[in-house]
């Protein structure tokens, strides 16, 4: 009871900030990049927070840990993820930066526009970002409700799917309609409180459940195997990791997150000190092992079914071994490390929508804005049609999805950065051909039931679709762009 | 420069032989896992450096 009561007090905190963010570093919110940037004033520390709180999602609290305590140490690749994301945004965003910053680009789709003067390439772009975003989304969601079963789990004789649902509804709409009043800015004053109630329950859990069992000795005994990676998943261990840190800065609200800097230092300055928060991470990722010699916890996830119990790890971990006041504020601060990334997620959706809806003459300077709040509302709600496509054990394979499908807008994005010559036939057939593959790959691999597999065979062992996609992605357009190249070179 | 020091850490986490071993453990913790978490300190020391030494276009 407790721990509901002060899950609720919280929440009010929280939404209370969310609204308040408004008349944070104040701008006029009619304008489209006050309102989804935040007004670009957001300096080195508070930008540290927005990416980062891009890292603290439901993806390190649920999947990572549930993939973990499934299927052991290939899910790890979380960590050398983070590591090399943060080396690839480094390597990339200041010189997108430069050049978004010059010319009022929002959105990568600006970029796009500019770079390659295709109206249909942008247009595809930003249908792909939007596509990527939602399973992501989804995984959020996935996330919240697991918070939401383990705090009703102790009220016995109540219809608790039917709670579940009706509260998720209501947070829901607490969060669209903060979201829609003060846009980035309200994302970023919770994201803050999210950083702090997360990191602190990261520190006293890393701290005392370890400790109190005596360190991780008895959990790598009871699970011999996941002690090292297995020899023949190197290759998918490498292909998961690289693959989804080239994909960390394609998607939309991660380049919205680097946009609403107030300059590239600043912006330079906060990514390279963000691997230090993947320790976090990590140590979450080692509670999917830790939980198999705490007892309590175990009996807990043995009442729930094996295609949802891997993701309820980290809950049954605080409710089993905390007071029920520090579960109350843990579990919040999960509950909201799925909403804020979700409303993120869902501004960065809605302005790419705005960008198609300019490309064809419906939006213009007078409603954009008022277009793209409407859609940030409408972006949080289709992903709920996504949830039952993933059993949530393996909700990580949502993200790797996403990841599949963004992964392809890497030529046209980061390549286009650096090598002049690229040409707009070639990306638009690289990317619909990468997408296809990777569709295809996705559906046959898992005989087209539900997605629980994300490798494919290959040459060298088992990869992750999304490499085998970007490769086809790429010897297309670099086939294409060479092509051109000499034939332009000849008609001269 | 710049973009040689951001390249060095992603090199040693592709080494996987290099820490896929179960000792020397920490905690109960084999060596696969706490190098790769030390990694993470050490890939930010490498990233504060390019950015602060280093030179790029950007």
């Amino acid at each position: 009871m407790v721990s509901v009561v002060v899950f609720l007090l919280l929440f009010i905190v929280f939404s209370y900030l969310g609204l308040k963010g408004k008349d944070f570093k104040a701008g006029n919110l009619d304008l489209l990049h006050e309102w989804a940037l935040g007004g670009q004033r957001f300096g080195a520390l508070l930008l540290w927070f927005l990416i980062g709180a891009d890292l603290f999602t439901a993806y390190t609290f649920i999947a990572v840990p549930s993939g973990l305590f499934a299927k052991g140490p290939i899910f790890f690749f979380a960590v050398p993820y983070v590591a090399m994301g943060f080396g690839v945004a480094l390597a990339v965003m200041p010189k997108f930066f430069a050049i978004s910053k010059e010319k009022c680009h929002i959105t990568a789709v600006d970029f796009v526009k500019d770079r390659y003067n295709s109206k249909a390439l942008a247009i595809t772009i930003a249908i792909v970002g939007i596509l990527a975003e939602l399973p992501y989304i989804a995984l959020q969601i996935v996330g919240m409700k697991v918070v939401l079963a383990t705090l009703l789990m102790q009220f016995k004789g109540i219809n608790q799917n039917f709670i579940n649902e009706l509260s998720l509804s209501i947070a829901f709409l607490i969060l669209s309609w903060f979201t829609y009043k003060s846009g980035l800015r309200g994302a970023t004053l919770t994201a803050v409180l999210k950083d702090f109630l997360i990191l602190g329950t990261v520190v006293v859990l890393s701290l005392y459940i370890p400790l109190h069992y005596h360190g991780f000795y008895k959990a790598f005994e009871i699970k011999k195997a996941y002690a090292t990676l297995n020899p023949k998943l190197i290759s998918a261990y490498i292909s998961l990791s690289v693959m989804s840190a080239l994909a960390l800065f394609l998607y939309p609200h991660a380049i919205t997150g680097c946009l609403s800097s107030s300059d590239v230092k600043v912006l330079k300055r906060s990514i390279a000190f963000l691997p230090v928060y993947g320790i976090g991470l990590a140590i979450l990722a080692l509670f999917g092992v830790l939980i198999y010699e705490v007892k309590p916890a175990m009996d807990m996830l043995n009442h729930i079914p094996a295609s949802a119990r891997g993701s309820f790890v980290v809950p049954a971990l605080i409710v089993s071994t905390m007071p029920q006041w520090f579960s109350g504020i843990a579990l919040l601060g999960i509950f909201i490390g799925g909403l804020v990334p979700a409303s993120i997620m869902a501004i960065a959706s809605s302005n790419l929508m705005v960008n198609i809806l300019r490309e064809l003459n419906i939006a213009n300077s007078s409603n954009e804005t008022k277009i793209a709040k409407w859609f940030s509302f409408l972006f949080k709600l289709i992903p709920l049609f996504f949830v039952f496509v993933v059993p949530p054990t393996f909700a990580i394979a949502l993200q790797l999805v996403g990841g599949i499908i963004v992964l392809q807008t890497l030529p046209s994005i980061f390549l286009g950065l650096f090598i002049k010559n690229l040409n707009k036939e070639s990306l638009m057939m690289g990317l619909l051909a990468g997408i296809g593959f990777g569709v295809y790959e996705l559906e046959s691999v898992n005989h087209f039931g539900l997605i629980q597999n994300i490798l494919m065979p290959s040459p060298f062992g088992p990869i992750f679709i999304g490499a085998a996609a970007l490769g086809v992605n790429i010897a297309i357009v670099a086939l294409g762009s060479f092509y051109q190249y000499i034939f332009r070179n000849n008609a001269q | 420069m710049y973009y040689i020091l951001l390249f060095i850490p992603t090199i040693v986490y592709m080494l996987i032989f290099l820490y896929n071993h179960k000792s020397p453990e920490f905690l109960g913790m084999p060596f696969f896992y706490w190098f790769q978490i030390l990694m993470l300190v050490i890939t930010s020391i490498f990233y504060v450096l390019a950015v602060f030494l280093g030179k790029d276009d950007g």
